[in-house]
């Protein structure tokens, strides 16, 4: 009986979803810098005796060059794509705690936030044939560092390597994609 | 779990899934905020269906955490304050509450709080304005965050301000607008020596987050006097001054001829007075000075009869005696006798002549 409820109050309210504030599908080039100052500041320079243990992780910058207008939706949803992919690599583990706790909690909440307002972006309906491709190789990036991670037993360098890999990401966006943002 | 994206969202509005048995939920759940104070609100009205006391429990939720806080823990009153909270500005949370009793509970009443999103915009904490030369200078202070800092380091200086300036006789309707993103702002482009006023709104365009009013202030520009007034106040000042000097000259003149007078009058008392006080004595002499001989010397009365003969022949010789003595033989010659009484007179003038001649000794031979 009850769960019967359930579904009909959830199927009501799904269809029936009020967003009190104006949808602006795109995204936001000032959080996403606040982003990376946030990861910048809460930890510090890479750690010089995490250098040997190092990995060769070719960044994945097909993803995120667009050679034309036709491919600025492609580029957003990668960008969307990439930011859902960093929020993953931090979910099931606990935070770091070699970090400024207070940054790190504002940064993954900052994500979090960034992706809930960009989830739109999946649902534009401009065609976005080269998705596919940069989505392939977003995803084998992350995985590149997930297993670096697993490999190196969650170590105090190991989380440095994927601090460092997503303020590279974070940074080449901000470099060359910002004319896509707001 | 509500925040992972692939499930089926069922809450952004308030939803309350309760049972039969469960107290009712809290309704009209929203947050009340100002920069970045947060008061989570809600209703109750159920008050008299339940006989017990019915406390209330507030938690929150960060996206990431996997465990809720709570915040406000069997509260009587429906209200609980997240500023100790400490929310990220720009990130997002939910924030739950329920009733209690010692036995029962209602459902959970969610909703979402993105503080960059809801939370309400304040007024500049101060406006300062000043007149400089014919221009304003407005000094506006920013918003506060609960730690006292500006609301600017939490949104990433996308804070505007909107300036509204009047003349103080006009209505404000007629006010012109500015907008400007600096904390200094210059005025031009104003009428001299006119009151205005103003006053400045905070606005957040993303959100379209717009704040009340400050304060307003007004003041007076500045500027050079017009050339009439100065012409007229010049004016003014000479003619006081000129009243002024008028003044000061008759005082004088006045007080000149006072002392003239007082020290040199015009007129002067009479010579054989004057020489009178110019001799050396003191006292005022209208009389000669006392000599040993008297001045005053017995009049001898005789009858009228006797006299009257006496007085016809003595008429002649004693003229020039009478007059010499005027002062003292006056009664005599006065006195004039009819012919009858002649041979009378003539005894009586002889006595009298005699005495006169005794007594006109000391005064004859003086003479």
């Amino acid at each position: 009986m009850d769960l019967q409820r359930v579904a009909l109050l959830c199927t009501f309210f799904c269809f029936a979803q009020v967003w009190s504030l104006p949808t602006n599908c795109i995204l936001r080039k000032d959080l996403l810098k606040r982003s990376y100052t946030l990861i910048e500041t809460a930890g510090g320079l890479f750690p010089v005796q995490c250098l040997k243990e190092n990995v060769a992780i070719t960044f994945p910058q097909n993803a995120f060059e667009s050679a034309n207008t036709d491919q600025v939706t492609g580029v957003e949803k990668a960008v969307y794509q990439t930011l859902e992919n960093i929020d993953a690599l931090f979910e099931n583990y606990n935070d770091p705690d070699q970090w400024d706790a207070k940054k790190w909690n504002e940064f993954r909440g900052l994500v979090y936030r960034q992706i809930v307002d960009s989830k739109c972006i999946m649902s534009k309906s401009e065609a976005a044939q080269d998705f596919p491709s940069r989505e392939a190789s977003l995803k084998k990036y992350f995985e590149t560092i997930s297993s670096a991670l697993k490999e190196k037993d969650f170590r105090y360098c190991a989380w440095e390597i994927v601090r460092n890999e997503i303020l590279r990401t974070l940074k080449f966006i901000l470099d060359h994609n910002s004319d896509i943002m707001l | 779990m509500c925040f992972d994206p692939n499930a089926i969202r069922c809450v952004n509005t308030c939803v309350c899934l309760a049972g039969f048995a469960d107290l009712r939920c809290p309704d009209n759940v929203s947050v009340d905020s100002l920069n970045t104070r947060y008061v989570l609100r809600w209703d109750w009205p159920h008050e008299s269906a339940v006989n017990q006391t019915v406390t209330f429990t507030v938690q929150y939720l960060a996206s990431h955490e996997k465990y809720w806080t709570s915040m406000c823990v069997d509260v009587l009153e429906h209200r609980c304050d997240f500023t100790a909270a400490e929310l990220h500005y720009l990130a997002l949370y939910l924030l739950r509450v329920r009733a209690n009793t010692s036995q029962r509970s209602s459902g959970w009443v969610q909703i979402r709080f993105c503080p960059d999103k809801h939370a309400a915009l304040g007024p500049p904490s101060s406006v300062r304005l000043r007149s400089v030369k014919g221009h304003l200078e407005i000094i506006i202070t920013d918003p506060v965050t609960s730690s006292n800092q500006s609301m600017k380091t939490l949104l990433d200086n996308n804070l505007r301000y909107l300036i509204q300036y009047w003349r103080r006789s006009e209505e404000p309707k007629k006010a012109k607008v500015l907008q400007t993103e600096n904390n200094v702002v210059m005025l031009t482009d104003l009428d001299r020596q006119t009151w205005y006023c103003v006053r400045v709104q905070s606005r957040y365009d993303f959100y379209n987050k717009i704040s009340v009013f400050s304060d307003t202030h007004c003041t007076r520009t500045e500027g050079q006097m017009p050339y009439w007034q100065i012409f007229l106040y010049f004016l003014i000042s000479l003619l006081l001054s000129f009243l002024l000097v008028v003044l000061l000259s008759f005082c004088c003149y006045k007080m000149f001829t006072l002392l003239k007078n007082t020290f040199c009058p015009a007129i002067q008392l009479p010579d054989h007075i004057q020489e009178l006080w110019l001799s050396d004595s003191e006292k005022p002499q209208l009389l000669a000075p006392e000599s040993p001989e008297s001045v005053c010397e017995l009049l001898v009365m005789v009858s009228a009869e006797l006299d009257a003969v006496a007085v016809d022949e003595h008429s002649n010789t004693e003229d020039q005696d009478s007059s010499t003595h005027g002062r003292h033989g006056s009664g005599d010659s006065g006195v004039y006798s009819t012919e009858e009484d002649s041979g009378h007179r003539s005894d009586l003038q002889m006595s009298s002549r005699k005495h006169r001649e005794e007594l006109h000794d000391g005064t004859l031979l003086e003479l």
